[in-house]
């Protein structure tokens, strides 16, 4: 039963990594319930799911990106929900709020849009291009509120950000699930999803076949940016402030949860239910770790080994497999 | 191989158990400083084990890698699901917390800020230092103690979005521009936390004024690199420096007059008072006029219109009394 | 395993084996690839040179000008090994995290008594060490190197802020700080190193064999190893090599700031990579120049001083700098849109 199992596995490398996600969450579970007698109480669900997903809608857009090949990469993700918050902040007292939500959300397309002519029409290198205009965004971001967060939210905002319906977060629920279900059924059941996957694969053999790669990329990136945006409403609903810094750090965590949950670096693999379930294994360590007490240090160190034998293992994997055939 | 999965299942359960069960008897009390690993929270840290083992209670303290606002907010859920009788925070950002504040109230968590305040939210109330108006003032004050009340002075601060910091500096300007309307303030800087920015900020303030008479560096963080720039620069003793930084880090460049003067308190006592505070709120007690700290020399006010309990007037170091203290 | 950025879209064919071939034959035919960029680095930072001493007469004096040198020594010294790593087709994004631990190493056997040609091979071994497990994972692992190094980041972070534990290790000795602040015969001893650390990497690309093999390998892996380049043992060098020099960029950094804290290093990494593509480096690797690169860390520097000097805040810094990244490599990509030739 293993060896069918195994062979089954062999042919598809991202349900394979599925299952493996899946059986690390479980296993995290286990050992952070070992850790702390508080791990395993009612309250650790919402308190848990509550940080998933902004970083969750960053790490889908960031698979999508990654999936097109390219080889493709959005590292400009963390400073457009920062800009895009300080202009929704902005714009609050002129507009109300959900009109300036909606325009942040466009602003995040475009922002998007940047990145992807950059990449796919200047033929600048992904790395260095998102890389250039993370330190662009970043920087208005700062430089134009001097860092001071901004508040004026009116209260009722808090509804996505810190509600929730029959215990589960709101911004999860409402926003990340369908969000996941939708690029899901987009990759796998439509023609978009197969020319994605197409262009990730072998650019070249795609191109020749018709689909317009350069479309199928720039429009991936604007999708980054709007996920971007929408993560940084989320953002701004949980805090009832728009900080300028909002989404430091974010693009490097959101590279990680791609390429943990199976995505190729270089294009042509993954999916979202794996990106979904590795932000979900790393959003338990983090949080089973903190309820043990023990320190972020330790935290950053788990997920850099979690990430570096993720992708060893399938090197790993693919040598034993092949001496084995 | 059953028999040993079964024996280390059944001593881990009775392990956490255990943990489980002396945690019903203490009072716990949980500290979030803005920041983990520098020295200013190592002294805190200090001062509140003193106080832990003193009075009994159990102390914890855990800060995020960066100063983040939802970094900080993880580890301050964590500890109200922990079920923390006490929790104390020193806010990166104030408007993050505040949500997460008014729900750990709500679950009967007492919330108090220790260090830096959380103004606007439900905290049973802030253990200061000392105000952080009087902060910005003495420093400013000290600084045109030594160059008059004319001249140019440059700010340097960490990240432009920690609001304690933003407070000093504001306090700072109000003062220049009320009190000594000739004191120029001609940049505000800001690091990435490392000294070698700060250095280079101290160099190049120093190189655009050449006539510049003062810098203060409003993070502990900026202290090594100003003190640095001025020997580096040769400027010792024609410019006066000065930050919010712990002698330990500093007393080098105090004796040999790179720095001229530090402004601070005593980390260790607010460390020491925020402990006692959480135990004395979490018992039931109220805070009246006069405030004896039980192993605390300092003199504890508490002002009851404010909520604020406060340690004492800030402390001022320099070569003459900075070799006492060991912090 | 591919260098992280394979060759360009469908039509543009790869730079081939024959033109390791060629460079060995005509040296001139590799720089030639860069030197446009140089000139136009070199152009920019004349002009933006000039505007900045309109704009304030401070910044053309000798000591501003020796004191930004002297504030580019640790980038330039690890953006000469970041050239060679990315010219190899790699990546470190981890460089932050060696300098920082091998600071904390340095911090440490100072504390511990040791004198400071003891407390260097051990700081310059720790940082090669470090990069030579970056180098294992990139080979012997199969891990791409931008998730390598990545991981390698949170490692070494988690690493640095376990050692350090809190407590800055403060008031170190600043033994080796006349190498940077001092003077020889009028020369800033900054300015010295610099030549030295250029020198030697320039030599190791151009006149050695070794130089070769990381062409060749950036150019294309599977030729190279078709030609019979050890390619795995040269990864691992190169990553020491860069791990090794970020480890004298420690030893410096404890010289001139006597001071080992938590932040050392963040931002190291990124603007070692921005200058050193602003150098005319090409990410996908097999064309690269440490005269651009030094440029690149030059009018980075230059333009956070000028800044400074004019009185604009610094945070508009990384928009700056960002925006002429942007700039640089949109008219590259442009000029070279008709150029087969992968840039």
């Amino acid at each position: 039963m293993i060896a069918n199992l195994a062979t089954r596995l062999q042919g598809d490398p991202l349900r394979a990594r599925l299952l493996l996600l899946i059986g690390l969450w479980l296993v995290a579970i286990v050992v952070m319930s070992l850790l702390s007698p508080y791990f395993l109480q009612s309250s650790t669900v919402p308190y848990l799911l509550q940080y998933v997903p902004i970083l969750g809608l960053l790490g889908l857009g960031q698979t999508l990106v990654i999936l097109a090949g390219g080889p493709g990469i959005d590292l400009s993700v963390g400073a457009i929900v920062s800009l895009v918050g300080v202009c929704v902040g902005a714009l609050i007292s002129g507009l109300g709020v959900w009109p300036a939500c909606a325009l942040g959300i466009v602003l995040g397309g475009l922002l998007g849009l940047v990145n992807g002519v950059l990449v796919n029409v200047l033929r600048i290198p992904s790395l260095i291009a998102t890389l250039a205009t993370m330190f662009v965004y970043g920087g208005l971001a700062l430089a134009s509120t001097q860092g001071k967060p901004m508040g004026n939210f009116p209260a009722e905002f808090a509804w996505l950000g810190q509600g929730t319906t029959l215990g589960l977060p709101n911004a999860f629920v409402f926003v990340l699930l369908p969000d996941a279900v939708i690029l899901h059924v987009m990759l796998t059941r439509t023609t978009i999803g197969r020319h994605i996957v197409a262009s990730g694969n072998d650019d070249r053999a795609a191109y020749l076949s018709g689909i317009d790669v350069a479309r199928v990329r720039i429009g991936l990136y604007v999708l980054s940016g709007v996920l971007a945006a929408v993560g940084s409403v989320i953002s701004m609903s949980w805090f009832l402030s728009a900080r300028p810094d909002a989404g430091t750090g974010m693009e490097l965590l959101a590279v990680t949860i791609a390429v943990l949950g199976g995505t190729h670096i270089f294009g042509g693999t993954g999916g979202v239910p794996g990106t979904i379930v590795a932000i979900l294994v790393i959003t338990t360590l983090q949080i089973g770790l903190q309820l043990a007490n023990i320190s972020a240090a330790w935290q950053l160190g788990v997920i850099g080994i979690l990430l570096v034998a993720s992708v060893a293992s399938t090197g790993a994997f693919k040598a034993i497999w092949g001496f084995k055939r | 191989m059953n028999a040993i999965l079964k024996t280390a299942a059944i001593s881990l359960l009775a392990a956490t158990s255990m943990i489980g069960a002396t945690q019903a008897k203490d009072i716990r009390i949980a500290f979030v400083p803005q920041i983990q690993g520098i020295p200013y929270y190592v002294a805190m840290e200090q001062g509140g084990q003193a106080a832990a083992k003193k009075f009994g209670v159990t102390y914890v303290q855990q800060g995020p890698t960066t100063t983040s606002g939802a970094d900080q907010l993880r580890i301050f859920e964590s500890f109200v699901n922990q079920g923390f009788d006490v929790v104390a925070v020193s806010p990166d950002d104030v408007e993050s917390l505040k949500p997460a504040i008014a729900a750990a109230k709500a679950k009967g968590v007492h919330v108090i800020t220790s260090d830096a305040d959380a103004a606007g939210s439900e905290r049973d109330f802030y253990v200061a230092q000392a105000k952080d108006q009087d902060l910005g003032y003495t420093i400013l004050d000290e600084m045109v103690k030594r160059v008059g009340e004319e001249g140019k002075i440059a700010i340097i601060s960490d990240s432009p979005t920690i609001t304690s910091l933003n407070n000093w500096i504001a306090a700072i300007q109000e003062r220049a521009k009320t009190k000594y309307p000739k004191i120029e303030i001609v940049s505000v800087d800001h690091t990435d936390g490392t000294a070698a920015r700060a250095f280079q900020f101290a160099t190049d303030d120093m190189t655009r004024n050449p006539d510049l008479k003062g810098i203060i560096g409003i993070a502990s963080t900026t202290c090594p690199g100003i003190g640095q720039a001025v020997d580096a620069a040769g400027r010792i003793g024609s410019i006066v420096t000065t930050g919010f930084c712990s002698p330990n880090t500093v007393k080098d460049y105090v004796m040999s007059g790179a720095m001229t003067y530090t402004v601070l308190w005593n980390p260790t006592d607010l460390g020491y008072l925020t402990v006692w505070a959480g135990k004395e709120v979490a018992e039931g007690r109220k805070f009246g006029d006069a405030i004896k700290v039980d192993g605390l020399d300092a003199n504890v006010q508490w002002l009851a219109d404010q909520n604020i309990l406060l340690l004492g007037a800030p402390m001022v170091f320099t070569k003459d009394n900075i070799e006492k203290f060991n912090f | 395993m591919e260098p992280f950025l394979r060759g360009a879209a469908p039509a543009a064919p790869r730079l081939l084996s024959k033109d390791l071939v060629m460079a060995k034959t005509n040296d001139l035919r590799l720089t030639s690839l860069t030197a446009t960029r140089e000139m136009i680095l070199l152009c920019a930072i004349l002009l933006v040179g000039a505007a900045f001493s309109f704009a304030s007469p401070y910044f053309l004096t000798p000591i501003n000008l020796i004191q930004t040198l002297r504030a580019a020594l640790e980038l330039a010294i690890v953006s000469a090994g970041m050239t060679l790593v990315i010219i190899m087709g790699g990546i470190d994004v981890s460089v932050g995290g060696i300098l920082a631990v091998s600071a904390i190493v340095i911090g440490k056997s100072y504390q511990a008594g040791m004198p400071p040609w003891v407390v260097a091979p051990i700081g310059l071994g720790t940082g090669a060490i470090l990069g030579a497990w970056n180098g294992w994972l990139t080979t012997k692992f199969k891990v791409p190197p931008i998730i390598a190094t990545l991981g390698s980041m949170y490692i070494f972070s988690a690493i640095m802020f376990i050692v350090i534990g809190g407590a800055w290790i403060s008031g170190l000795p600043n033994t080796l700080s006349p190498l940077v602040n001092g003077a020889v015969f009028f020369i800033p001893s900054a300015a010295l190193v610099i030549l030295f650390v250029y020198g030697t990497c320039w030599i190791l690309l151009r006149r050695v064999p070794f130089g070769r093999h990381i062409y060749g390998i950036g150019s294309s892996e599977h030729s190279a190893k078709l030609v019979g380049i050890n390619v795995d043992r040269t990864k691992i060098i190169t990553y020491a090599i860069l791990g090794l020099l970020s480890g004298f960029a420690a030893l410096l950094y404890v010289a001139r700031m006597r001071n080992v804290e938590i932040n050392i290093g963040t931002s190291i990494a990124l603007e070692a990579i921005a200058a050193t593509i602003l150098g005319g480096t090409s990410i996908r690797g097999g064309v690269g120049s440490l005269l651009g690169t030094l440029l690149g860390v030059v009018f980075i520097r230059i333009i956070q001083n000028g800044l400074v000097l004019i009185g604009v805040s610094s945070l508009w810094e990384t928009v700056v700098i960002g925006g002429l990244l942007i700039l640089v490599l949109a008219v590259d990509a442009i000029r070279n849109r008709n150029n087969l030739r992968t840039q």
